[in-house]
């Protein structure tokens, strides 16, 4: 039989702020969307927190609220900062976004890149935001010249969400996207999977699709089936 | 909203590519719609080559679509145009030694071009003044010898060479000596860049075979304001062109005003021609602020922004940020912020607050590790303890104890923590922790160990 195609999860959970489980990043929200929806003067902030704990999701929402008042935006993560020519041009954007600092490879050729985008930037009087797995004094292997420019805004921790908020996440993921899942289920996911809403907001989207493809409920069998097979997963084998 | 082609296009587009997708290649393109084509200019060669490969049928898809009878014509290139103005653009002073305001003129972008025009634009920033400058002792003297230079430019102190450390003040003074001479000559040329920027824009004229403008450009300068000069280490033709546009400004007795982060005779790669030149002047080391100087500049950018910052506020924030004005002024910025979205009063209890993960970024990250060495000191027994099979109370306790703190402070999984304690099984984990959880609701000694470890582990 061949598996049901399912729908893609993707557009109907993007990035925005609207889909970010706030927890306790209430101030940090509301710093964002004012920097992002031009009400606010700041030209430049920073976000920073542990991995997988929604600053990429930050980000790309800025990015959305941003372009919806007209602002022309970029995104820039650190994977893809291999040369230092991908800063080019960037400077006519409005804002620009740049994901995972501390993450960029160790090069000087890359990190005057950045450090020139940041002054082009700041002088076109445009806005930046930065993101990394640790405050900009603690990026202590960057230039001095660009670590003191990473922190010249307002810096702002991610605080990752508890388990019951984590829980609340999932459930309303969950009804978002029509899945009727067990509180056993939920319980068996937190207590097996790190408790990340990223980690566990992934975990759903990958059963929502088994789930679809091979007609079966969300129960802890499929979870076993879909999560815990040490192999890549073939859905079809379900 | 405008309802441009391009607009109804990204709408469309914004349905069909992730988030991520739309915010890396697709926002960054600036549409021109003016000739009746769409001409789409791509910041750089990379992501005009993604729209090539992944989007440009599905953009002409569209546009046939959207426009069945005008059908456009797209045109990809990599180009920049005008950017709009932000709103928020508005002269603001900044405060402090590197407080550039947030709010530049977007027209100042335009100026950046150095053109030697009859009503040349300088391209300083109009909030780097002598008004907004703190002086202390960390920048008395260049400070004082920088008013000279207002005074008498291109005869005392030339070239004037600041070094010092990133983010203490160098660019904002040597921005007000721009200012300062302007003020006395308005129609003094004063060109400031970045050294990244003159080596950018000798590339470009190399590349277009366009020295002599180049050349022109910096040699007619009345003032040449260079930051960061450290960048010009290793890049031979650069310093070249350089020598030679410094000896002529020398001799046109124009004021060259550079920073760097060292002294001259400590940047590597520096030709040592150039080393004597930039010695051959005044040389002052601007040192970081000192606590007095540090809150001089929060109690001034606090009067600019119009915002009550109580004297032991300011104190606390200038002890607590010592490294550099940029990150006093972040901090400054984070307490504002918060004491607006809270509407509450800045006391000296909420900065502390405010400020509590900027300070305490230093605290090492919670791991099982760190609970378990907590726990351990903690408890009075040893680290491997937690990891052996001993059942005794006296060790098993402190073990539940370090599981059920595992899971509450770290997202580890409970089969990964069950690894950690000598790789006992998530069952086990769980059972320690409905243990502690029962415990600390009958035993008020647990409760207070339980609370002292956590505060211990996230303070």
């Amino acid at each position: 039989m061949h598996p049901q195609l399912p729908l893609t999860f993707e557009h109907s959970d993007s990035k925005t702020f609207e889909t970010f489980f706030v927890g306790k990043n209430s101030l940090l929200l509301d710093r964002l969307q004012l920097f992002a929806n031009d009400a606010d003067h700041d030209q430049q902030l920073m976000v920073w927190g542990s991995q997988r704990a929604g600053k990429t999701h930050l980000l790309n929402a800025c990015c959305h609220a941003a372009a919806g008042v007209g602002f022309r935006v970029a995104f820039l993560p650190a994977e893809f900062i291999n040369s230092p020519q991908v800063f080019d041009g960037l400077e006519g954007c409005n804002m620009v976004c740049v994901d995972d600092v501390d993450r960029i490879p160790r090069s000087r050729e890359l990190e005057i890149g950045l450090f020139s985008l940041i002054n082009a930037m700041r002088q076109n009087g445009q806005r930046l935001i930065f993101s990394s797995g640790c405050g900009p004094t603690d990026l202590t292997t960057l230039l001095p010249d660009l670590r003191t420019r990473l922190g010249w805004g307002a810096t702002y921790s991610v605080q990752p969400l508890d388990v019951s908020e984590v829980r609340a996440a999932l459930d309303a993921a969950a009804t978002r996207a029509g899945l009727s899942i067990d509180d056993t289920v939920i319980d068996y996911l937190l207590n097996n999977f790190a408790r990340d809403v990223e980690t566990q907001l992934d975990n759903l989207k990958k059963l929502d699709t088994a789930s679809m493809q091979t007609q079966r409920r969300i129960t802890i069998p499929l979870v076993r089936d879909v999560l815990l097979t040490p192999t890549t997963q073939s859905v079809e084998s379900v | 909203m405008s309802d441009s082609i391009w607009d109804r296009c990204l709408t469309q587009l914004e349905n069909e590519y992730t988030e991520q997708q739309l915010n890396m290649w697709i926002r960054p393109l600036q549409a021109d719609e003016q000739t009746g084509n769409l001409l789409l200019k791509a910041p750089n060669q990379f992501v005009c080559d993604w729209v090539e490969d992944n989007c440009i049928s599905r953009i002409e898809e569209i546009l046939t679509a959207i426009s069945p009878t005008q059908n456009p014509q797209i045109v990809l290139e990599v180009g920049t145009g005008a950017t709009r103005s932000l709103g928020f653009v508005h002269p603001q002073p900044a405060t402090g030694q590197n407080g550039a305001s947030d709010t530049r003129s977007a027209s100042q972008s335009a100026t950046k071009s150095v053109d030697k025009t009859a009503n040349y634009r300088n391209n300083l920033d109009p909030s780097y003044t002598y008004d907004t400058f703190v002086v202390g002792k960390s920048n008395q003297f260049g400070s004082a010898a920088s008013r000279v230079i207002c005074e008498k430019p291109g005869t005392g102190y030339n070239p004037f060479f600041l070094c010092g450390p990133s983010g203490v003040g160098k660019t904002h003074l040597m921005q007000a000596i721009g200012h300062g001479i302007i003020d006395r000559r308005p129609d003094a040329k004063v060109v400031y860049l970045n050294s990244e920027e003159y080596v950018a824009d000798m590339v470009t004229a190399l590349q277009r075979n366009k020295m002599d403008d180049f050349k022109r450009r910096y040699r007619s300068a009345d003032a040449l304001l260079i930051d960061d000069i450290q960048f010009f280490a290793g890049k031979g033709r650069t310093q070249e062109e350089f020598f030679h546009t410094f000896n002529a400004l020398y001799r046109a007795k124009s004021q060259i005003i550079m920073t760097c982060d060292r002294y001259p005779n400590e940047v590597e790669g520096l030709e040592d021609r150039l080393v004597s030149r930039f010695a051959g002047g005044m040389t002052v080391a601007v040192e970081p602020p000192d606590l007095e100087t540090r809150v001089a500049i929060l109690n001034k950018k606090a009067e600019f922004e119009k915002v009550d910052l109580p004297s032991e506020v300011s104190f606390y924030i200038a002890q607590a940020i010592r490294s550099n004005v940029r990150e006093l002024e972040g901090a400054f910025k984070r307490v504002i912020a918060a004491a607006d979205f809270n509407k509450a009063p800045i006391t000296i209890d909420f900065a502390q607050t405010a400020l509590r993960d900027i300070i305490a970024v230093r605290a090492k990250q919670v791991s099982i590790e760190n609970i378990q060495k907590v726990v351990a000191e903690y408890s009075n027994i040893r680290l491997s303890d937690l990891s052996a099979k001993t059942r005794s109370r006296s060790i098993a306790r402190p073990r539940q104890m370090a599981m059920a703190l595992s899971k509450e402070l770290t997202s580890k999984s409970l089969p990964e923590i069950g690894r950690a304690f000598g790789g006992r099984d998530h069952t086990t984990v769980i059972h320690a922790c409905k243990k502690i959880a029962e415990l600390r609701e009958s035993d008020p000694a647990i409760e207070e160990d339980y609370s002292n470890l956590v505060r211990i582990l996230t303070s």
